[in-house]
């Protein structure tokens, strides 16, 4: 195996280990706790052209 | 022997020596590029250009000793076949005449051209009792000229190139509209160039790109098959992200509730379920279907209120149906379903409320109308089905976790691809 391919396969594995803990803390950067910048105001209406 | 010759370019006013005067028909500027006709004493402009070529491997005027001859680079070309790409120098000594240098993909030809014309019969030639087999036909583009030239050329040029190869030797054989040339093609080493001329490294034409599946195949400093394993192990890699999401973000307890929306009314209060979430933190996913409404919204403002200590977690959703008619023909935005992600929720039982108020677009409905669909109704109403999930799946984390995984190949196959 060669260096770029083990660094990339920890690379890889780092990742699953971030998602596994995120996921067990219940932790997410796309929640719904705020409103999205298109739910935002009073009126709402079709986007549609 | 010739005598060098001065002419005054008449684009840039920049004074040039001829070193093979009499020789010499056509002149390419070094200060501006400009192609000039120096067959007579009249110099005339053929092409004005605003600059010159430059960036060549070694630059016209450089002197050098090739197989015990000095030589003076009086012209230099660059040229192009399909995606390869290489350059030409033409070499000068007063008594020895003319030979040509070529630089491509880091090795270096040397070139005599041919007084006796092979023997060709189509997919091989014959010179002096040797036998070259075709190698390679196609037209040939020159792309930048400096310097001075026994022949008229000029940027854009093309002519019909054949290769034959005999061993690492070759004849060259180049189709214009006018003539046929033959170089006698012989390698020589990268040492002996160098030894003998100042080489720019960083302007030596560089091997042609090779195409997108080459290119998967092979990278400099690599094993063939690592980008494969690379794309194979990001394939891997995010198929566990989902199931340690799918896994981990359990249990899964839901609570079903239902609330019915007065459209353009105030906002009201439901309370739609109680949830216990039983592990430290944890998602809790809500979604919410509606009624078959249609130019309307609903927004749901909800709140998780911990029954121990009364805290309560917020969070927002909408549900939004529209339809219409424009020049395009009908269309429909929106759905009747909605789901909203909750992170972080620490461990407790929780009541779930919904603050829900509808409205109609592209206004409220009058009120004290008559709703068509409920005749004997108070008036327009929505109804709405929510369940209440502890756990949850986000899809943004999943994307986000794709585009790093995958992003690494990526761009190591642009990388050695790009231009």
């Amino acid at each position: 195996m060669t260096k770029r391919m083990t660094l990339f396969t920890a690379w890889c594995a780092l990742l699953v280990l971030m998602s596994a803990i995120s996921t067990w803390y219940g932790w997410t950067p796309f929640s719904d706790e705020e409103r999205s910048g298109s739910t935002s105001g009073y009126y709402r209406g079709p986007t549609h052209k | 022997m010739t005598e060098p010759r001065a002419v005054t370019c008449p684009s840039c006013g920049g004074s040039i020596e001829i070193r093979a005067a009499g020789y010499t028909v056509t002149l390419a500027c070094r200060y501006c590029g400009s192609l000039l006709d120096v067959a007579n004493e009249d110099v005339r402009l053929i092409t004005a250009y605003r600059r010159a070529a430059k960036n060549f491997a070694i630059m016209p005027g450089a002197r050098g000793t090739l197989f015990d001859v000095e030589w003076e680079v009086i012209g230099a070309l660059r040229r192009r076949s399909g995606s390869a790409v290489w350059q030409e120098f033409l070499l000068f000594n007063p008594y020895s005449g003319y030979r040509w240098l070529v630089a491509a993909d880091g090795e270096w030809q040397f070139g005599t051209m041919l007084l006796d014309r092979p023997e060709d019969d189509g997919m091989a030639v014959s010179w002096r009792g040797r036998s070259f087999t075709l190698e390679d036909d196609a037209e040939i583009e020159t792309t930048a000229v400096v310097g001075e030239f026994y022949w008229r050329t000029a940027r854009g040029d093309t002519v019909q190139g054949a290769t034959f190869a005999n061993g690492r030797e070759q004849l060259s054989r180049e189709t214009s509209a006018d003539e046929v040339t033959w170089t006698q093609l012989i390698p020589i080493t990268t040492e002996w160039v160098e030894e003998a001329f100042t080489v720019e490294e960083r302007h030596m034409p560089r091997a042609p790109r090779p195409d997108l599946a080459e290119g998967f195949r092979k990278a400099p400093g690599m094993e063939e098959s690592d980008l494969g394993f690379m794309f194979f192990s990001a394939m891997i890699a995010l198929f566990l992200i989902f199931v340690v999401q799918m896994l981990l973000s359990g249990p899964r307890v839901c609570a079903d509730g239902r609330a019915t929306v007065e459209v353009g009314a105030a906002t009201s209060a439901h309370r739609i379920g109680t949830i216990e979430v039983r592990r430290p933190w944890q998602m809790v996913t809500i979604t919410v279907d509606s009624d078959s409404f249609n130019n309307r919204w609903v927004d749901l403002d909800y709140s998780l209120v911990n029954r121990k200590t009364q805290q309560s977690i917020d969070a927002y959703g909408i549900v939004e149906f529209y339809t219409g008619t424009d020049s395009d023909g009908p269309w429909s935005e929106g759905s009747h379903h909605a789901e909203t992600l909750i992170s972080q929720v620490p461990r407790g039982t929780y009541d779930v409320f919904v603050d829900a108020g509808s409205h109609g677009w592209p206004s409220d409905p009058v009120p004290g109308s008559i709703d068509p669909a409920n005749p004997w109704g108070s008036g327009e109403t929505v109804a709405l089905w929510f369940r209440s999930c502890t756990g949850g799946f986000s899809w943004g984390m999943f994307w986000l976790m794709a585009v790093l995984l995958f992003s690494v190949p990526g761009v190591i196959l642009w990388w050695r691809n790009r231009d």
